[in-house]
C-alpha cells in the first residue's frame, strides 16, 4: 500500500474518518491525591507504564489547601523516576490553587515501556490535589 | 507553513500518522462515586472533596489542560432499590453544563462538538442527584470531550 504525504498543515472543517490506525494521538492521564506523599493513579500509588513512545505536551494542577499555614514547593512530571518537567510552585494560598502549562511535541519525550509519575516534593501538606498530565504517542 | 484546506468529510481508509502537533482529538475524563443518596458531586479518584455546595459553580475539580468541547456523557451505576433514577450534570465555572437523565444503568448521551464549550483552566465536577429514597452505589461517570488545540 502506498503512502500520501501532506507536508502542510491540514485544516478539515469537517468530519473526519480513519479506518485504519491512528498514528500521533492524545491522551491525557489523571493522578490525584489527598496526602503528599501518596499521589495516586486511581487507587494505586504507582507509575504508569506507558504502552507507546511518544512526548508530554501539557499539564493542570489543582491543589486545595485548608490549613492557614502557608506552604511552597514543587510539581514534578517524572519518566522513570527522574523528573523532566519541574514547576516551582511558589507559596501556595489558601483554599484552591491552579496551574497549568502546554509545550511542544517531542520537548520531553518517552519510549514504551517508561514509567510516567507525578510528585509535589517539599510540600508538607495540602487537603487534596488533582492532577493531569496530556501525553501525545508517536505511534 | 501552508495550510491545506480539506471542507469535505474526510475518510481515510487506511492508517494516519501525524508527526506534527494534533488539534481536535477526543479524551474521556473520569469520575466516580462508591454510593449515595440525595444530591453529590462525584470524586476524581481518591479526591471526595470535589465540587463545594452545590452551586453549581465548583472551585475544586477536574481543571482542563486546553480550551474545547464537551460531546457526550455516559453514566454507569447500579441501585440497591429498584426504580432508582435521577440525573447526572456536568459543572464547569459557567454553571450546569451539561447532563443525563438517569433511567437505567447505563445511560449515554451525545451531542455535537461546539455545543457546549469550554477554556483552559476551567474545572469539571460531575453532580449526580438520586430521586426519591433510592440508593445508587458504584457509579461511574465518564465525560467525552473534543480540545480544539
Amino acid at each position: 500500500m502506498g503512502t500520501k504525504f501532506i507536508t502542510e498543515n491540514l485544516l478539515v472543517s469537517s468530519d473526519a474518518t480513519i479506518g485504519g490506525e491512528v498514528i500521533g494521538s492524545k491522551e491525557v492521564i489523571m493522578f490525584n491525591a489527598s496526602d503528599p506523599t501518596s499521589i495516586l493513579l486511581g487507587q494505586t500509588n504507582n507509575s504508569v507504564v506507558l504502552t507507546r513512545a511518544g512526548s508530554i505536551t501539557g499539564y493542570t494542577l489543582l491543589i486545595n489547601i485548608s490549613s492557614t499555614t502557608m506552604v511552597s514547593g514543587s510539581f514534578e512530571i517524572e519518566i522513570n523516576e527522574s523528573p523532566v518537567w519541574v514547576l516551582a510552585l511558589g507559596t501556595l494560598n489558601l483554599l484552591t490553587n491552579k496551574f497549568s502549562d502546554t509545550q511542544p511535541r517531542d520537548t520531553d519525550n518517552f519510549v514504551a515501556g517508561d514509567r510516567l509519575r507525578v510528585t509535589l516534593p517539599s510540600i508538607s501538606f495540602f487537603t487534596n490535589a488533582i492532577i493531569l498530565v496530556e501525553i501525545m504517542y508517536d505511534d | 507553513m501552508a495550510t491545506k484546506f480539506i471542507t469535505e468529510q474526510l475518510e481515510i481508509t487506511s492508517d494516519s500518522e501525524v508527526q506534527g502537533e494534533l488539534n481536535g482529538s477526543k479524551d474521556i475524563i473520569h469520575f466516580n462515586r462508591d454510593a449515595d443518596t440525595g444530591s453529590a458531586y462525584c470524586e476524581a479518584g481518591e479526591v471526595t472533596t470535589v465540587g463545594d455546595s452545590h452551586s453549581g459553580v465548583p472551585t475544586v475539580g477536574i481543571p482542563m489542560v486546553r480550551p474545547g468541547s464537551v460531546t457526550g456523557m455516559s453514566v454507569r451505576w447500579a441501585g440497591s432499590t429498584g426504580g432508582t433514577s435521577g440525573f447526572c450534570q456536568l459543572h464547569t465555572p459557567d454553571g450546569f453544563l451539561f447532563g443525563v437523565t438517569l433511567t437505567s444503568s447505563v445511560d449515554i448521551t451525545t451531542q455535537p462538538r461546539y455545543t457546549d464549550e469550554f477554556s483552559a483552566g476551567d474545572i469539571f465536577a460531575a453532580f449526580i442527584t438520586v430521586n426519591g429514597v433510592d440508593t445508587m452505589r458504584d457509579i461511574v461517570v465518564e465525560i467525552e470531550v473534543i480540545y480544539d488545540e
